[in-house]
C-alpha cells in the first residue's frame, strides 16, 4: 500500500506527539512518525520545516542546536508546557474525531 | 508567559529575517545529509543517493518561503520589500522623483509655514483666562473724525458705576517710557504701560513670581512699583526670584518690583515689558479732557457683545446729556478683544492662506497628474503580475508601498522648508503684527496636508493597481493594441488636472501682480521728505531728571551742538514724533479769523502736533516754501510763533498769506501763535495715507520729553549710530537710545507688512508657475510619446514638421485658454477682497491681468516647444515600425 498524505491539520498532533518522549530533530521527526505509522504515514519534508516553525512561533515546541548520534549539528524540538497541553486537547480532539469517522464509517445502511 | 516567547520569536523573524533562514537552511542541509546517509546505508552510490534524497525532499526554496509565511511576518517583509523597490524606482527616474517629492514638500511646507503664522495670529486663543469674554471699550467721536478712540477717566468711572454688562473694566496707559539705570547693563529705555490694579483680575492672569497690583497702589504716592516681563527678568537681571522685592531705578525713580509675568504673557503688545501702576491727575474726573487710556473689559456671563454694546450706549447718551459741553459727540464701542487685536492684519492673512490653499491644491494636481503618468507606464507590468497571480490586495498594497518613499523624502523636505519658512518669516514680520510671538510650527497643519497629499498619491497610486488586477491578462493583450477608449478617459482626467492647474495659477500670478503692482506705485510715492543718508533715533527724556521745560530743551540743544560738531554730519535736528515711525500727536486747533463752526465737529480742525530744532526741515529736506524756519533766538521768553505745512495754508486758511496768522490749542488762556512761515507736507502716518494738516512749534516753546534725533550725513548713514550714541553718552552718561536706525529702514518698516504680502504672494506664484509647467509639459510629453506613429503616419503622408508642431501646440493652447477662462474668473472674484490692500490701482487693473495671463502663456508654450520638437523630428520609417 502507498503511504498516505497527511490530513491536513493533523502533522501539528503528530508532530506533537513524536516529540512527547524527548526532544527530536528534524529528521528524526520524520523518521518516529513513519516507524509509529508502520511505514503508512509519510511526512513530507516540504510541510514538515514550516509546520515545526508555526509550532515554535505557537510556542508548543522550542529549539535548540545539539549534536546528533552521528555527531553532526542538528537542531532539537523539545515540547513545551504549553505543547503539553496542546497535545492532550489535540489527542483528546483526534479520539472524538476519529470514534466519530469510524463510527459512521462501519454503520450498516 | 508565552506571549512574550511568541513575541520575542516575531521580532526575531522580523529584524533577524536573514539569520532565521540561515538556521533553518543549516537544520534542512543537516536534514538533507541524514537522508544520504541512510540511502548510503541503504546500497546507494553517494551520487545516487544525493540525487534521491534532494528529490526527495522536494524544493528547498519552497520550504524556506512557506516557513518564511508560518513565521507570520510575511506582509511586513513584502511591505519592505515594495518600499524599497519604491525607492529603486525613484533612483531609476530622478527627474520623476524630483518633481513628485519637490510637489510633495512645496505642498506640505508651504501649507504648513502659512497656515502655522496664521494660526498663531488669528485662531490661537489669547493667553488669558476665558479670552472670549473679554472685550475693548472705545470712545467714538465721528463728529470730529475719530470713529475710534482711547478712553478719559471720567467716562471710565461713570461706565463702571453704571453698567450691568461687566463684571469690572480696567483702564490703562499703554504708553510709558522708562529709562532703566543702573547693575546689569546698560542704560535702556523700557516700554511700559501703566495700568490699574484691576488689569491682571480682568485678564485673569497672575504674575508667576511675586504678587499683582494692591488697589492701594493706584493712589498717588504708592504707585513706585514694577512687574517685570519675563523677558526683561531673563535679560537684565538674569532669572533671579530674587530681585522681587528689590528696588531698580525707572527714570531716576526708586521703584520696587512686586511680580514678574510668566513668558506667555504679553499685553498690550509683546513690546511691552514692565509695568507699573496708573494714577492719573484727579482733575480729570473733573474736566473730562485728557482721552490717553485703552480700557478693556470683561462681560458678565451670558452678556453678549452686542448687549454690552447696547447698554454702553445709553450710558453714553446719559453722559452726554448730563455734561453737554465735554461730552458732546462722545459715544462708545465694544469690540471682542481677539478681533481687535487681528483687525488689521485679518485680510491680509485670509488673503495668503487663500493663496497657500491654491498652491496646495496645485501639488495636489500636478502630484496627481505625475503619477497618473508613472501608472501609465507601469500598467503593463501590473498586468503581467496580476496575470501571473499576484493578488488584488497584494497589488493594491505593492502599489502604494512604492509611494512610500517618496512621500517620506517629501514630508522630510516639508518639514525643514516649513521651519526654514517660519524662522524667515517670523523676523520679517512687521512689529506691529500682533502675536508673533505665538508662532510656530503647527504640526496638525503639517498632518493635514501630508494626508490630503498623501491621500492623492493613494487614490492615484491604488487605481492602476486595482485596474490591473481587474482586468488581468487581457489588459496585458489589449495593452499591446493600445486601447484608444481607455487611453482617451485617461487623457481627459490629465487634461482637466491641467486645466485646473492652470487655473489656480492664474488666479495666483494675479494676485501677486496686482499686489506687486500696487507696492511699486506705493514706493513711488513722493513721502515729501528725503530718508536718504539720514539716521534717527529716539531719546526718552526723564523729567525726574530734567524737570522743567527749560532743562529739557537745554538738554536738546546740547545733545545737537555735539552731534553737528561730528564731521560726517551735514545737518542735525530733532522732532517730537519721526514721520512714518508709529504714533502721532494730534489736536484740534483754533485759528482765528476761521469760523470753527464751519467745520463739522464744531471745535477746529483736525492737526498733527510737533515740536522740533531750528535745522529739523533743512535735515530731512523738507522744503520752505514761505516765511521763514525757527531759529534758536525762538525761546522760551520770545513771542510764540508757529509754522504750518501747506495744507493748513490751503485747506483751513484758504489761500490767503498764512504769515502773520495766528493759532492756538482751543483751552481757555492758551496764547496765540503767530505763524512765520510754510513749509511742504509730509506723509506722517503711513506713505498711502495723506493725513492730516501739520503744525510746528519750535523746540523751546514746546518742550517734549520724548524726541527723535535726525541726522543728515556725508555719505553713509547706516555706520554713524555708536558714534552717535557715544555723543549722547558725553552729554548724559545714563541716557539710553532706542529705536536707532537710518530713515530709510524706517520708510521699509513702515511698508513691511506690504512688502511680505507681496513678496510672499510672489513667492507662490513663482512656484506655482513652476509647478504648473511641469504639469503642461507632463501630459504634452505624454500625448506626444503616444501619438507617435500618428505623427509619423501623418509625415510619411505629407504634412509638414510645422503642422506636427502646429498640432502640438494647438493641444497646449487649448487647455490654456480653458484653464485662464476659468482663472480670469476667479480673479475678478478675488480681486474684491483685495482691494482694500491696494494702492493706487483697481482690482481689475488691466495691466495685471493682462501680464499674467502672458506670463502664464509662455510658460505653457515653453513646456509645450519641447515635446512639439520632439513630435516634428519623429522619423516615419521608425514610427511606423514601432508596434
Amino acid at each position: 500500500m502507498k503511504p498516505f498524505d497527511l490530513v491536513q491539520g493533523t502533522l501539528d498532533l503528530l508532530i506533537l506527539k513524536s516529540l512527547a518522549l524527548e526532544p527530536l530533530h528534524g529528521w528524526a521527526i520524520a523518521r518516529r512518525i513513519r516507524q509509529l505509522s508502520s511505514d503508512v504515514l509519510l511526512v513530507q519534508q516540504g510541510s514538515l520545516y514550516p509546520a515545526l516553525q508555526r509550532l515554535e512561533h505557537q510556542g508548543w515546541i522550542r529549539g535548540k542546536w545539539g549534536v546528533s548520534e552521528q555527531n553532526r549539528r542538528a537542531r532539537y524540538y523539545a515540547l513545551t508546557k504549553a505543547g503539553q497541553k496542546q497535545l492532550e486537547k489535540e489527542t483528546a480532539l483526534w479520539e472524538r474525531l476519529a470514534a466519530a469517522v469510524t463510527q459512521v464509517v462501519r454503520t450498516v445502511s | 508567559m508565552r506571549w512574550i516567547d511568541a513575541l520575542r520569536l516575531r521580532v526575531r523573524a522580523l529584524v533577524r529575517g536573514g539569520a532565521v533562514d540561515a538556521e533553518l537552511q543549516d537544520e534542512i542541509q543537516s536534514h538533507l545529509q541524514q537522508m544520504i546517509e541512510e540511502n548510503v546505508a541503504a546500497g546507494m552510490s553517494p551520487a545516487d543517493a544525493r540525487t534521491a534524497a534532494l528529490r526527495e525532499f522536494g524544493g528547498v526554496q519552497q520550504v524556506l518561503e512557506e516557513s518564511r509565511d508560518a513565521r507570520g511576518v510575511a506582509w511586513i517583509g513584502n511591505l519592505l520589500q515594495d518600499i524599497r523597490y519604491g525607492a529603486r524606482l525613484m533612483m531609476r527616474a530622478p527627474g520623476f522623483a524630483a518633481a513628485a517629492i519637490l510637489t510633495v514638500a512645496l505642498g506640505i511646507g508651504a501649507t504648513t509655514a502659512m497656515f502655522s503664522v496664521v494660526y498663531g495670529v488669528l485662531l490661537q486663543p489669547l493667553p488669558f483666562g476665558d479670552p472670549d469674554r473679554l472685550v475693548n471699550v472705545w470712545t467714538t467721536a465721528f463728529t470730529r473724525g475719530l470713529p475710534r478712540a482711547y478712553v478719559g477717566m471720567a467716562n471710565v468711572y461713570d461706565w463702571r458705576a453704571r453698567n450691568h454688562v461687566f463684571e469690572d473694566i480696567a483702564a490703562l496707559r499703554p504708553i510709558a517710557n522708562f529709562n532703566l539705570t543702573g547693575p546689569g547693563g546698560d542704560p535702556e529705555r523700557l516700554n511700559g504701560a501703566r495700568v490699574e490694579a484691576k488689569l491682571f483680575p480682568v485678564l485673569r492672569v497672575s504674575p508667576m513670581l511675586g504678587r499683582g497690583f494692591s488697589e492701594e497702589e493706584d493712589e498717588i504716592g504708592h504707585e513706585n512699583v514694577a512687574i517685570l516681563s519675563y523677558g526683561l527678568w531673563k535679560r537684565r537681571f538674569g532669572g533671579d526670584p530674587a530681585v522681587v522685592g528689590r528696588s531698580i531705578l525707572l527714570s531716576g525713580t526708586p521703584h520696587t518690583v512686586v511680580g514678574v509675568m510668566g513668558p506667555a504673557f504679553a499685553y498690550p503688545t509683546r513690546d511691552y515689558e514692565i509695568w507699573t501702576p496708573l494714577t492719573f491727575d484727579p482733575q480729570e474726573l473733573v474736566n473730562r479732557q485728557n482721552y490717553s487710556y485703552l480700557a478693556i473689559a470683561r462681560l458678565k456671563p451670558a452678556v453678549t457683545v452686542e448687549q454690552a454694546g447696547a447698554e454702553m450706549n445709553m450710558i453714553s447718551a446719559q453722559l452726554e446729556r448730563e455734561h453737554p459741553k465735554e461730552n458732546i459727540g462722545i459715544g462708545s464701542d465694544v469690540a471682542p478683544m481677539h478681533a481687535d487685536t487681528v483687525a488689521t492684519v485679518r485680510t491680509p492673512l485670509y488673503v495668503l492662506l487663500g493663496a497657500v490653499s491654491a498652491m496646495l491644491l496645485i501639488g495636489c494636481a500636478n502630484l496627481a497628474n505625475l503619477l497618473l503618468a508613472r501608472a501609465l507606464v507601469r500598467q503593463r507590468e501590473l498586468a503581467v503580475r496580476a496575470a501571473l497571480g499576484a493578488g488584488q490586495a497584494r497589488l493594491v498594497m505593492q502599489s502604494i508601498a512604492e509611494l512610500v518613499p517618496m512621500l517620506i523624502a517629501g514630508g522630510v523636505l516639508a518639514l525643514v522648508i516649513a521651519a526654514a519658512a517660519i524662522d524667515a518669516l517670523v523676523p520679517l514680520l512687521p512689529s506691529d503684527v500682533p502675536r508673533a510671538e505665538n508662532i510656530g510650527l503647527q504640526f496638525p497643519v503639517m498632518g493635514f496636508a501630508t494626508a490630503t497629499l498623501a491621500l492623492i498619491a493613494v487614490l492615484v497610486g491604488a487605481w492602476p493597481a486595482l485596474n490591473a488586477s481587474r482586468s488581468g491578462l487581457s489588459a496585458c493583450a489589449t495593452d499591446l493594441s493600445r486601447s484608444v477608449t481607455g487611453g482617451l478617459r485617461r487623457t481627459r482626467t490629465r487634461d482637466l488636472l491641467v486645466v485646473a492647474q492652470i487655473a489656480a495659477t492664474l488666479w495666483l500670478a494675479i494676485g501677486a501682480m496686482l499686489l506687486t503692482r500696487s507696492f511699486a506705485q506705493l514706493k513711488r510715492v513722493n513721502p515729501g521728505f528725503e530718508s536718504a543718508r539720514v539716521y534717527s533715533l529716539h531719546l526718552a527724556i526723564p523729567r525726574a531728571k530734567y524737570r522743567t521745560d527749560r532743562d529739557v530743551a537745554e538738554f536738546c540743544r546740547r545733545v545737537l551742538e555735539r552731534v553737528q560738531a561730528v564731521p560726517e554730519v551735514v545737518a542735525a535736528g530733532m522732532v517730537n514724533r519721526l514721520p512714518l515711525g508709529g504714533g502721532a500727536q494730534t489736536a484740534n486747533l483754533e485759528f482765528e479769523g476761521v469760523d470753527s463752526k464751519l467745520s463739522s465737529s464744531g471745535i477746529g480742525p483736525q492737526a498733527d502736533l510737533r515740536s522740533v530744532t531750528p535745522d529739523y526741515f533743512r535735515t530731512l529736506r523738507i522744503p520752505l516754501i514761505s516765511g521763514r524756519v525757527f531759529t534758536e533766538a525762538d525761546a522760551q521768553d520770545s513771542p510764540p510763533i508757529g509754522i504750518v505745512d501747506e495744507r493748513v495754508a490751503k485747506t483751513i486758511l484758504r489761500g490767503t498769506d498764512p504769515i502773520g496768522r495766528r493759532f492756538r490749542v482751543p483751552v481757555p488762556d492758551a496764547p496765540w501763535i503767530t505763524i512765520v512761515g510754510v513749509v511742504g507736507h509730509i506723509r506722517h502716518d503711513r506713505l498711502d495715507d495723506d493725513g492730516r494738516p501739520q503744525v510746528y512749534w519750535p523746540y523751546k516753546q514746546r518742550a517734549q520729553d520724548r524726541m527723535a534725533l535726525v541726522v543728515q550725513t556725508r555719505n553713509d548713514a547706516e555706520t554713524i549710530g555708536p558714534t552717535l550714541a557715544a555723543v549722547i553718552r558725553s552729554v548724559d552718561p545714563e541716557q539710553p537710545v532706542y529705536d536707532a536706525r537710518s530713515l530709510d529702514a524706517v520708510v521699509d518698516r513702515s511698508l513691511a507688512q506690504r512688502w511680505l504680502q507681496t513678496a510672499l504672494l510672489a513667492s507662490f506664484a513663482a512656484v506655482a508657475l513652476l509647478l504648473a509647467s511641469i504639469g503642461v509639459y507632463g501630459v504634452i510629453a505624454y500625448a506626444v510619446g503616444q501619438r507617435r506613429r500618428e505623427f509619423g503616419i501623418r509625415l510619411a503622408l505629407g504634412a509638414s514638421r510645422r503642422e506636427i508642431v502646429a498640432l502640438v501646440m494647438r493641444r497646449g493652447t487649448t487647455l490654456f485658454a480653458a484653464g485662464a477662462a476659468i482663472g480670469l474668473v476667479a480673479a475678478g472674484v478675488m480681486g474684491r477682497l483685495l482691494a482694500t490692500l491696494l494702492y493706487n490701482i483697481t482690482s481689475s487693473d488691466v495691466v495685471s491681468f493682462g501680464s499674467a495671463t502672458l506670463v502664464l502663456l509662455l510658460v505653457t508654450l515653453a513646456a509645450c516647444g519641447l515635446p512639439a520638437r520632439r513630435a516634428a523630428r519623429v522619423d516615419p520609417s521608425i514610427a511606423l515600425r514601432a508596434e
